[in-house]
């Protein structure tokens, strides 16, 4: 309890540091102005999208080899926060794509791709949320994210060679960046790492609690009590 | 007639859990070859669980099943090839005829197709051997499902109210049918609601309520007994 | 029984469920044609628009009817409780998976083959030119369509909705064969200028086997309860 909460104060400590070095500190870049800003949310949420639908896979992968339910509450949390992170991505890839090419969308590889998957781990969402508490629901659920996780590969081999080699934009990683902006990024990307473990430990103990009350449940019921 | 391949099957602290509630409970059973067991209880008491985990159908949720030294959560094909299950549906492909389904089943099972025509005089259905299964009526199909349960000669038999459908003749050819298995070694189960029909057959009884064993050893009473005795009865210790 | 022989007992054995049922195939066939038709109606408009349109659509037919197909062949053998008879059988499990992809596949094949002339014809596009680069990517492409469905079919029939879920499932994981089909067939046809169609035969072709490999590796998994 006591690691819990000193680790979320630390999370929330870092977020602010990470607004104010954004904002406050990071050079405004040249062309953009102060939209470019987004940049160092939606490269971070990008990573952090993919890495919860990984550990997604590995938590399926375990329930599927265990059939314990503490690797499908872990695989269950990593999705949800994957796909908020993976929200981020797309909500903040349209503010940015205004100013800079005029218009709100474009079906460009990485859009494009994290598109898809959050489609695809939206539909694990919904089957985890709706299909029933039954183990059967959540095997196939379980399937169904250890299939669609080689897929992030795929779409984005399919989506790049789709629109073309050109180089969409300046890559966002790429070369010629300001070492206050380098060190910008440098340090939300440890505030969203930060986040991401928080996050994932905060919803994998409440989907693991569920459970434990079931598991609850089922003691009672051993000892022959009725519940 | 082939030496059992099965001495004894065993269920150790045999749980599952179905959602969230226990639908079996510390089962602990051990099951000896060339013996019937009547697997007696009320609705909902846990008997097509117990009969699917015996198959390795379920996976236990605690506990485990043995197959004389094997468990049953490692069972391969060799393990599967030991097994006839007569379940509640009858299991079998509408579109074919009696004879292409078992057929399909005895290669499955390694039995050569010259075993097919005999069974199905066995069971009655010679003359119905060329028609399409969806046709059948319950009983027919009943005397199909069992054919394809027992034509590998299976050293354990789960027959789950294998009695469904069946008329007086059918009812009479499966308890014949029961006898030779337990004859030749095998380890029979027999869920059934037709206690007097399976008093005769049964050498053991077990008694399932809510999930656990209310009670567990040789037929020295009738069946009707025993389940009157133990099937219902609250309030008392398992 | 070795992998092997438990595949073509299967595949022997559905085929035959499968023609004697025939509703599979008609409705599949009828399903090609009224798509077809939709499209060219929806759709058409000049020659170089009936090209640019052709690849799309034609994938289009192919992934519904080969859901459709998937689907319908499992949720016949899932109620009438055979399938479990076969899983409890000493059958081996990859073996049963490989019967089930190719089943699928070949009927999703067939409308395949069924759309695209009938396609091709009603939207004037000159596609006997090209018949055997064609062919091969419907068939990589189908066959992507059946190893991702077939698996996921399997496990579905288990959860509510399994009909509807079924599609809402497959159809996103498959939109790199998607991509990379339209992509090849119309770079095949030439309505893309400066399009090399290597990458796109090397995408499917990867996704094939990944996914075959993939698939008969958690098969086991999938299906014990």
């Amino acid at each position: 309890m006591r690691g819990q909460a000193a680790l979320i104060g630390a999370a929330f400590i870092a977020m602010l540091l990470g607004h104010f070095a954004v904002f406050a500190w990071a050079p405004v870049e040249a062309q953009m102005g102060v939209v470019q800003k987004i940049f160092y949310y939606h490269v971070n949420s990008a990573w952090a999208c993919y890495l919860g639908f990984v550990s997604c896979f590995v938590g399926s992968l375990g329930y599927l080899y265990t059939r314990k339910g503490r690797w499908d509450a872990f695989a269950l949390a990593s999705a949800e926060v994957g796909l908020m992170f993976g929200l981020i991505v797309l909500v903040t890839g349209p503010l940015w794509a205004r100013p800079a090419w005029g218009v709100w969308w474009k079906w460009e590889p990485r859009l494009t791709s994290m598109a898809l998957m959050v489609l695809m781990f939206g539909a694990y969402w919904v089957l985890q949320s709706f299909a029933g508490a039954g183990e059967g629901a959540r095997r196939l659920a379980a399937g169904l994210a250890v299939f669609a996780t080689p897929n992030i590969w795929f779409v984005h081999i399919a989506v790049r060679k789709w629109r073309g080699m050109h180089p969409e934009i300046q890559d966002k990683a790429g070369g010629g960046l300001d070492p206050d902006m380098r060190a910008t990024l440098g340090l939300v990307s440890v505030v969203v790492l930060l986040l991401f473990v928080v996050l994932v430990r905060m919803r994998f103990r409440m989907h693991f609690q569920e459970r434990q009350v079931g598991a609850l449940r089922r003691r009672l019921q051993r000892a022959g009590v009725e519940a | 007639m082939s030496a059992p391949r099965l001495s004894e099957v065993r269920a150790e602290a045999l749980s599952r859990l179905h959602d969230d509630t226990y639908a079996l409970i510390d089962v602990n059973l051990t099951l000896r070859a060339g013996r019937v067991t009547a697997l007696l209880g009320a609705n909902g008491a846990g008997k097509s669980t117990l009969m699917g985990l015996l198959s390795t159908a379920l996976r236990p949720s605690e506990g485990r099943v043995r197959f004389d030294d094997a468990d049953a959560t490692m069972a391969g094909p060799r393990l599967r090839r030991l097994i006839g299950h007569v379940a509640h549906r009858p299991m079998l492909y509408g579109e074919l005829t009696a004879r292409e389904n078992l057929e399909f089943f005895a290669s499955l099972y390694g039995v050569d197709a010259s075993h097919v025509a005999p069974w199905l005089e066995r069971v009655g259905l010679a003359r119905a051997s060329d028609r399409a299964v969806a046709g059948f009526s319950r009983g027919m199909a009943q005397r199909l499902a069992l054919a394809r349960a027992l034509v590998h000669a299976p050293a354990l038999v789960l027959l789950d109210e294998p009695f469904t459908g069946l008329d007086p003749t059918g009812a009479d050819l499966l308890v014949g049918l029961v006898q030779e298995a337990r004859a030749r070694g095998a380890i029979v189960v027999l869920v059934t609601h037709d206690l007097a029909l399976s008093d005769a057959l049964a050498d053991d009884v077990v008694v399932l309520r809510a999930g656990r064993v209310a009670f567990a050893g040789e037929r020295d009473a009738p069946l009707d007994a025993l389940y009157r005795a133990h099937a219902e009865a609250r309030g008392r210790a398992a | 029984m070795s992998s092997f022989e438990t595949f073509r007992a299967v595949l022997v054995k559905d085929a035959r469920v499968e023609l004697r049922a025939r509703e599979t195939l008609v409705t599949l066939a009828f399903f090609a044609l009224v798509l077809s038709l939709v499209f060219t109606f929806g759709f058409s408009g000049d020659e170089l628009t009936n090209r640019i349109l052709f690849p799309g659509c034609l994938w289009a037919i192919v992934l519904f009817a080969g859901t459709l197909a998937t689907g319908r062949t499992f949720a016949r053998e899932a109620r009438e409780g055979a399938f479990a008879a076969l899983v409890g059988s000493p059958a081996h499990r990859g073996g049963i998976l490989a019967a089930k992809v190719t089943l699928n596949f070949a009927l999703s094949l067939f409308v395949a083959l069924l759309a695209a002339p009938l396609l091709a014809v009603l939207l004037r596009v000159d596609a006997a030119a090209h018949l055997a680069p064609l062919i091969g990517q419907l068939t990589l492409g189908v066959l992507g369509f059946a190893l991702v469905g077939t698996p996921l079919a399997v496990v579905a029939v288990n959860a509510r909705f399994a009909e509807v879920l079924l599609p809402m499932l497959v159809f996103p994981l498959v939109t790199p064969v998607l991509i990379a089909g339209v992509s090849a067939t119309a770079a095949t046809l030439g309505t893309v200028p400066d399009q090399d169609v290597g990458p796109w035969w090397q995408l499917l072709i990867a996704f094939d086997v990944v996914y075959g490999i993939g698939g008969q590796l958690i098969f086991e998994q999938l299906v014990t309860e």
